[in-house]
């Protein structure tokens, strides 16, 4: 009996250790678009875009975590289009990756301070705050020695209003599930090595 | 034997995460007790805390208390955990600081929850 009980015990804590389901599976819940809450709650839905070239054996997609004004962390991971549904309030950047998974293995650049953006929303908002396009304008493999092959890529990344290439269906689904059509307002996006702010890179 | 079982149950209880205020999962019992004990905002507040959210529809103040909780013991070996998500709202409406009413949502299911909008997404 003992030793039934100590497997069941040490399977759990295994299965726990490695699964256990962490604050973004909460976010995710608390922001996957519902109708109820939109409609009661004052909430607002904020539409995103995402798209690279960035050359990967993975296929990377965007990791945006923005903070609001209560200090909550929001890790929005777009794979073309994101919708989310907000409380009002105003949302800063914090970081900016792009990030791809498939199965053990991940990849991912992080351009940590390089971006600075920001959006707002109001209740019952119904907003689309751009198209994030990360471009590569340059990439190769150098031999650095006879060990190591570095690949060197770099890009960058900007903002473009685009909601014309959005699905018309999709565009309908809104306006049926919120009763308001959307509203193209970019949200302000900065790349601070053309403006001078980041001297790191 | 019940000291086995109450760990076991610890350790099932561990395999989840949760957002909001805990005091208001049970949001039929909640809604009935606010509805018939709770007038103004000050006693909602001593008896329930802060909201997570205070807004304006239609004239009146919306108080607004959520709680939010995935969970699940998973059986994929590259989930990240969480196999089912609850959402629990209540929303307490004031006129000139005077309770009018109480609503509440109610959402569970598999998680990740439903994205309506996916079958129109492709393009």
């Amino acid at each position: 009996m003992f030793k039934i009980v100590f497997f069941l015990i040490f399977f759990l804590i295994n299965g726990c250790a490695f699964h256990i389901p962490n604050a973004n599976d909460v976010i995710k819940a608390e922001t996957t678009f519902n109708r109820d809450v939109f409609k009661r709650g004052g909430k607002s839905l904020v539409i995103i875009e995402e798209e690279n070239n960035v050359p990967s054996s993975i296929k990377l997609h965007g990791r945006f975590t923005f903070i609001n004004q209560e200090g909550r962390r929001f890790i929005f991971d777009v794979q073309n289009i994101g919708i989310f549904m907000l409380d009002p309030g105003t949302y800063v950047l914090e970081n900016f990756e792009l990030y791809g998974r498939s199965g053990y293995l991940s990849a991912h650049i992080n351009y940590e301070k390089r971006y600075k953006a920001y959006f707002a929303v109001a209740p019952e908002d119904v907003v689309y705050i751009g198209k994030i396009k990360t471009n590569t304008i340059f990439s190769k493999t150098d031999i650095a020695d006879m060990q190591q092959q570095k690949k060197k890529v770099i890009t960058i990344t900007n903002i473009s209003e685009d909601i014309s290439s959005l699905p018309t269906a999709f565009l309908g689904a809104i306006q049926q599930q919120t009763d308001k059509g959307l509203e193209p307002r970019l949200m302000r996006w900065v790349d601070t090595l053309i403006t001078g702010e980041n001297k790191n890179e | 034997m019940n000291k086995i079982f109450a760990l076991l149950l610890l350790f099932v209880s561990a395999c989840s995460h949760s957002y909001g205020n805990v005091q208001i999962a049970n949001v039929i019992q909640v809604q009935k007790d606010i509805s018939g004990n709770i007038s103004t905002p000050e006693e909602l507040i001593q008896r329930y805390g802060e909201p997570q959210q205070i807004f304006t529809k239609d004239g009146q103040q919306v108080y607004e208390y959520r709680y939010i909780s995935v969970s699940g013991i998973p059986d994929e070996e590259y989930s990240t955990g969480a196999q089912h998500y609850d959402i629990r709202y209540i929303y307490v409406y004031f006129d000139n600081q005077i309770l009018t009413r109480v609503e509440n949502i109610a959402r569970r299911g598999a998680f990740p929850p439903e994205n309506v909008f996916e079958p129109f997404l492709k393009k």
